[in-house]
């Protein structure tokens, strides 16, 4: 009984992987499937939306835009990683309202839609899937390959990554703004993505 | 260690409500925290929702993003009680507007699509040439940062200001072609990338130059000029890319 009743819930839409769900809505045409991508995803659309754009309204219709964008979305091409794609997507559409003529909706200036470089956090995707998946002995080249990394990043990644320390902890500890925080851990994480990757490749 | 780098999926609402309100254990946080380097989805979220937090509209800006597909829905679904002329009428002014937005919308979704400004190609050239091809030309190193950023609009100042000193410097005219298209001023680039047919700066071809044209073109929504000039890069190392952008415009 047990085991019925658990296969029936993960039998749930809801319960399914990404892939599940956009190869059923994409290939069937399963509106079930795509209203559960919504679910999972509308609140982190939009508030990536919100960073942008001041106007609420704006951020709805942005929100919707990204959606209305992946209804048609050609099924021939993949998507490799759904949060990606979505992010990606908004950020195009709130740059395209930002620029329109009749825009009033800027909070953020627009260079800091660049502060943030998306292609670092793939970066850091591939760092963990690299040290999860593909090379996990490379965990014991770490404490070596954070010395060559600069004094505030390896302070932050130490206390984040060793003495599992939040952003906050981080900040009061060192006197960084959370910011500063931020920026430490993105950069030096990808930094010692490729420092153990020119690792693996020497060795 | 090995714990801290574990995958895990994207924050539902609930998550985000409690790590917004500082209301998860030191585990939980440091596990979102963790996700957060990964995943610029959940990070950029996160930001911006603090700001609606602050603010104390989390839960009602939350709700009403939630119910817009569904809101949606559910407005067509309550249509039925109308006649069918209604009914009719509104499917009619329904499918203008899809035809309108996806007309007005599917230029735009191309170049975006298939956008990606050219690399600059000083530091390629630089083997070639005595000392450092950019020492000394501050404009250009400023320019260079922010172009790789993806801020075009902060590069194309110091590019003007680099051509200035270095008028002969095709490479940057290149760069600032690419860098107006990037900030969407796709008419002048357009004027850039047809002068630099004639005589391609170094490091580039020919076809690079039309491959960037044609999407000025499509930026424009100038279909017809912009499948012409794609029809030519049949046979060039475009040929795929050209390819799929005529399917799709025509």
């Amino acid at each position: 009984m047990k085991l019925f009743v658990r296969s029936s819930k993960a039998a749930k839409p809801t319960d399914w992987e990404d892939d599940r769900l956009l190869r059923s809505w994409r290939e069937d045409g399963d509106r079930k499937s795509f209203d559960a991508l919504y679910d999972r995803y509308v609140h982190l659309v939009y508030g990536a939306c919100r960073k942008y754009l001041d106007d609420t309204e704006a951020c709805r219709d942005a929100t919707m835009q990204v959606f209305n964008a992946l209804l048609e979305y050609p099924t021939e091409k993949p998507i490799r990683s759904l949060p990606n794609w979505l992010y990606t997507t908004a950020r195009n559409i709130c740059i395209s309202l930002l620029r329109a003529p009749s825009a009033k909706v800027v909070l953020e200036p627009e260079e800091n839609f660049f502060e943030k470089n998306a292609d670092g956090f793939m970066e850091n995707e591939a760092l963990t899937r690299l040290l999860n998946k593909e090379h996990p002995h490379l965990l014991d080249l770490l404490p070596e390959a954070m010395q060559q990394l600069e004094d505030g990043q390896r302070q932050c990644l130490k206390l984040f990554f060793f003495d599992g320390k939040s952003y906050r902890d981080i900040s009061q500890e060192t006197g960084f703004t959370l910011k500063q925080v931020k920026s430490y851990l993105q950069n030096g994480k990808r930094n010692l993505g490729i420092i153990l990757k020119r690792q693996r490749d020497e060795g | 260690m090995k714990t801290t780098f574990k995958e895990r999926s994207c924050l539902s609402q609930r998550e985000l409500r409690q790590y917004l309100r500082g209301k998860m254990t030191k585990q939980q946080q440091h596990a979102v925290e963790h996700h957060l380097l990964d995943c610029p989805l959940c990070a950029h979220a996160v930001d911006g929702l603090e700001k609606a937090e602050a603010a104390g509209q989390l839960e009602q800006e939350l709700s009403e993003a939630g119910a817009l597909f569904k809101r949606a829905g559910r407005k067509v679904y309550r249509r039925t009680w109308m006649n069918w002329a209604a009914a009719a009428a509104l499917i009619v002014l329904a499918l203008f507007s899809v035809w309108q937005y996806r007309a007005a919308t599917m230029h735009e979704r191309l170049f975006v699509e298939y956008f990606s400004a050219a690399p600059p190609n000083y530091l390629a050239l630089r083997s070639a040439q005595p000392g450092n091809a950019l020492e000394g030309k501050e404009e250009l190193q400023k320019a260079l940062e922010f172009y790789r950023d993806g801020a075009f609009e902060a590069s194309l100042a110091h590019l003007s200001l680099h051509l200035e000193a270095y008028p002969e410097d095709d490479q940057a005219y290149f760069l600032l072609a690419n860098a107006l298209l990037g900030a969407r001023r796709s008419e002048r680039a357009a004027h850039f990338f047809r002068q630099l047919q004639e005589d391609p700066p170094a490091g580039f071809t020919v076809e690079d130059i039309r491959w960037y044209l044609a999407l000025a073109l499509i930026e424009q929504e100038d279909t017809a000029a912009a499948l012409q000039l794609l029809q030519e890069l049949s046979a060039s190392s475009y040929s795929e890319q050209a390819l799929e952008l005529r399917q799709a415009l025509e």
